[in-house]
């Protein structure tokens, strides 16, 4: 230490007055340039000091609160005794992952999100192309295409829950008296599969609606995302590949979808992921019932119907594993060409 | 020649299309919030006696459920 030359103290009032010399002159400057940066710093952590608070008391603590949870035998019976540090063990993992109906309800959530992220996001493109050119009107009806998706879920679950219901649904009345069905299909509780040209599709009636409705209830957010995306392609392109003799649908092909593609992806993702979460909407419609639990319907069942909270946090643990396990996979295979695109 | 008669029958058939497609995208969209405004002003019995109607008949009108 003391062959490296004078050091400079902490306190710049307190530092000692070094005799001038041409070699020690800009590392002084750096000192006094590093208090400052320390001050700063200091004043920066200051002013993120209450959202660093905030964040941590109400994401970080709670996270924290559910991985303790999950590896303690909780139950509502013995909730108030239980603490952050407890007996852990991994029963809780054990029993949700070995439980029977775990394995359907997680290959039921991803034909819900696999599906119902192609339905919405397939239904906003061609609601977003059908809406490009303009029309008298067309404010109008882009500003009806949002309803779904700002409409309370509660009232949209209702009004399909009405509509489909076997007894007195608008849908079943119709389809049996002018479609000609034989007998009324009970959209949102039959577990028959689906077949689609006599192959079996190990799909449920219920989980089929539901995935419609999803697609039905979310693509007015693709729509928007397209339809922003679509406004910035400049014109003078598809004017060029118009005037070179491309068609509407190689202008599509070739001009605008490959503009779109990275809107497509961030999509992708967005929607993925709050598909996979989504709760409310199968909740709402068939409770979980008939082919359609899926695992967050799981996790809420854990801890309402059976009390238990251990399982219940193991199981919601589980659940954002997959999810992050899937997205990962999904960025590290298409995040470059997103990039490029 | 061929690319003239196919940018033709394209712009024919998605014009079409495109009509279509808005009508049937306004119908899912407007019917099921027609359909609950429905059915607020009707009272039960009628919804069960009569499932199919889609417009109100005259004395049917009830505001009874606000």
């Amino acid at each position: 230490m003391p062959t490296s030359g004078p050091t400079i103290p902490a306190d710049p009032t307190v530092r000692a007055p070094d005799p001038p010399r041409q070699d020690d002159r800009p590392r002084r400057r750096r000192g006094a340039r590093s208090v400052r940066a320390r001050e700063d710093r200091r004043a920066g952590y200051l002013l993120i000091s209450p959202t660093a608070v905030i964040v941590f008391v109400m994401v970080v603590l709670p996270i924290l609160w559910t991985i303790s949870l999950a590896f303690q035998q909780v139950r509502l019976l013995n909730l108030s005794t239980t603490g952050f540090f407890g007996e852990y063990s991994l029963d809780n993992f054990t029993e949700v992952l070995t439980s029977p109906g775990f394995l359907d309800a997680l290959v039921n959530t991803m034909i819900y999100s696999v599906a119902g992220t192609a339905c919405a996001i397939g239904l906003g493109l061609v609601a977003a192309l059908a809406l490009r050119a303009p029309f008298r009107g067309r404010g109008l009806v882009r500003a009806c295409m949002l309803i779904p998706y700002v409409a309370p879920v509660v009232a949209a679950t209702f009004v399909w829950k009405t509509m489909l219901n076997p007894q007195f649904g608008v849908a079943n009345h119709y389809g049996t008296t002018l479609l000609g069905w034989n007998e009324p299909i009970a959209f949102l509780s039959s577990a028959q599969s689906v077949s689609l040209f006599g192959i079996d599709l190990h799909v449920s009636v219920s989980l089929l609606t539901v995935v419609l409705f999803e697609g039905w209830r979310s693509f007015p957010f693709a729509f928007l995302f397209i339809t922003a995306r679509m406004q910035a392609i400049p014109e003078s392109l598809e004017e060029a590949a118009m005037v070179d003799g491309a068609a509407p649908s190689q202008r599509f092909r070739y001009i605008v979808l490959p503009q779109l593609l990275p809107t497509l992806a961030v999509l992708t993702v967005l929607r993925f992921i709050w598909t996979f979460n989504n709760f409310d909407d199968i909740y709402l419609l068939t409770g979980g019932g008939s082919g359609t639990q899926v695992v967050a319907v799981r996790v809420y069942d854990y801890l309402i119907n059976r009390g238990d909270i251990g399982a219940a946090a193991a199981q919601a643990l589980v659940l954002a594993a997959i999810l992050a396990i899937l997205v990962t996979v999904y960025l590290k295979l298409f995040g470059r060409s997103e990039e490029m695109a | 020649m061929s690319g003239v008669s196919r940018d033709y029958v394209e712009r024919r058939v998605f014009g079409v299309l495109r009509r279509v497609v808005i009508f049937l995208l306004l119908v899912i969209c407007l019917f099921p919030f027609y359909y609950m405004a429905f059915l607020s002003f009707r009272p039960l019995d009628a919804v069960l006696q009569n499932p199919g109607a889609l417009v109100p008949k005259p004395g049917e009108i009830d505001f009874g459920t606000y």
